[in-house]
This record gives structure tokens, C-alpha cells and sequence, in this order.
């Protein structure tokens, strides 16, 4: 699977990417799923805000052609 | 046979100042920090918070400790191996006066605020906790070369092992020390698990 199919089947949520916005769930998917970190390995007061700007280009670019 | 080129290379030194950036958005794996003009996207970095002023500017360490392996055979070692990892950013910051700073930087702080226009105020209250919350942060400068191009170092993973203090004299202004200790995010690929230090623009090496 690419980069962008995999962003794309993610349905990606709105921003922000903060936990607080996601949810324990969806931040943990997201996280983990696009290669931030793996979230059920770390603590749970280490929850970054995760950035989007990779995979939100990726599927705009793809979707401009 | 040919000589070798020197390397004398001008834009290819650092000169400050710089910014510290707290709680900014981990990047994916292979990817950096969203920035604009030098700071953290607010889109991609929503709860970054600016340190603000330092003292004397700031430092960045990365220190390997290594192990080296030797025989009985040989007079020197035969090879060698990082131990452990130590990768810090320090300072003095001078914003003493800012609980939004202070929680993050008291590693067991917690800020509480009333807003109430006439019995409001600020506070930070300290004792009790055992846990330590990290978060992310980024030291950004201007590339010397004078272009709208930045560099940046990011720990992925960090605190504030400095705690708080500051002395309050009449003859300078208080500033209080800070070093943010960088752990390993476990989950991250291997050679990328503590920080990055990376520029904007092509390759100037």
C-alpha cells in the first residue's frame, strides 16, 4: 500500500491532530498507522500533537490531477 | 595527481539568535517539522508555545557515550559501540513571569487560572505528582545565508530536568536555567528516535 493509499483509506479526521481534538482511539490509530509512533508503546501522558501536512498534501495533490 | 578542495564555505556556519518552541507536532517517520517564517505552523503545531527571551542563547549537545572492546592481543581496541545516547537543549530563559512557561517547564507544575476581572489570577502549584509529562520541542534559527530559509532542532521526546529556579535581586533581572533532556520515542525507527536536526533548501555540503 502507498504513502497516499494508505492516508487516503485512513479517512483522514479534521484538524487539529492534537489528542484532546482525536481521542485516545483515533489519535492511537492515526499515530500509529502513519508512522509517528507507536502509540500503545509509549506512556499515556506522551501524546504529541501529530503533524498533518505530509499526508494532507499527499492526498491533495493526488486528487488536483 | 590532484589537490584537494578546501572548505572554507561561509553558509555553512550558524549564527543566532534562535527560538525555542514547546509542544510542537512530531513530524511522521522520515518527515520534519511544518514551519513558516521560521516558527511552527499554527495548522500542523496548534499548542506550540514560544519560550521567548534567554539569557545568553542556547545550547545544543548531543554526547555518545562509547564503549570501546579490547583483547589481551592487542594494544589498542579492536572495536567500539554507543552505549547510550545523551541528546540535551539548555539555557537560561528570562519569561519567569509566565504560567502557561511555568507549567511546562516545572516538570510537577500545575496551572490553574480564574479569569474573574476582579478576584482573578494565576497560579502554579507544585508538590504531589510522581509522573512526568513530556512533550516536543524545537530550537529554530535563521540560515546565514539570508534567505527565508530556517534549521531546526527537534527533540521529539523531552523535559525539563532543570526544574525551576531564580534569584530576584534589584540588580539584574531573573532568569531561570533550563535543560530539556531528550528520551527515546520507542516507536520511532531506529537512528530516529530522539531528535533531528535538519535545514530547509537543498543540500549546501
Amino acid at each position: 500500500m502507498t504513502a497516499y493509499e494508505k492516508a487516503k483509506s485512513m479517512n483522514l479526521p479534521p484538524l487539529p491532530w492534537t489528542h484532546r481534538a482525536l481521542g485516545e482511539e483515533t489519535y492511537c490509530r492515526l499515530a500509529t498507522e502513519l508512522g509517528y509512533f507507536v502509540a500503545a508503546a509509549e506512556r499515556r501522558d506522551y501524546r504529541p500533537d501529530l503533524d498533518p501536512t505530509p499526508f494532507l498534501e499527499l492526498v491533495k495533490s493526488k486528487e488536483k490531477k | 595527481m590532484a589537490a584537494a578542495t578546501k572548505n572554507y564555505n561561509a553558509n555553512q556556519i550558524i549564527l543566532g539568535p534562535s527560538d525555542i518552541w514547546l509542544d510542537v507536532a512530531v513530524p511522521a517517520a522520515s518527515g520534519r517539522m511544518t514551519l513558516e517564517s521560521g516558527t511552527p505552523e499554527t495548522a500542523a503545531n496548534p499548542n506550540a508555545i514560544h519560550l521567548g527571551m534567554t539569557a545568553a542563547g542556547t545550547t545544543f549537545e548531543y554526547v555518545p557515550e562509547i564503549q570501546d572492546f579490547t583483547s589481551d592481543e592487542l594494544t589498542a581496541p579492536h572495536m567500539s559501540r554507543i552505549i547510550s545516547e545523551s541528546c540535551t537543549i539548555k539555557g537560561e530563559f528570562l519569561q519567569v513571569f509566565n504560567w502557561a512557561l511555568l507549567e511546562k517547564m516545572t516538570v510537577g507544575g500545575t496551572k490553574n487560572v480564574n479569569t474573574n476581572t476582579s478576584t482573578g489570577y494565576e497560579e502554579l502549584t507544585m508538590g504531589g505528582l510522581s509522573t512526568v509529562s513530556t512533550y516536543s520541542i524545537a530550537l529554530i534559527g535563521q540560515d546565514i545565508s539570508g534567505t527565508n530559509q530556517f534549521w531546526c532542532i527537534q527533540l521529539y521526546k523531552t523535559y525539563n530536568k532543570a526544574g525551576f529556579n531564580f534569584a530576584v535581586t534589584r540588580k539584574d533581572q531573573s532568569k531561570a536555567a533550563f535543560e530539556f533532556m531528550g528520551l527515546a520515542v520507542t516507536g520511532r525507527a531506529v537512528g530516529d528516535q530522539i531528535a533531528n536536526f535538519w535545514h530547509m533548501g537543498a543540500a549546501n555540503s
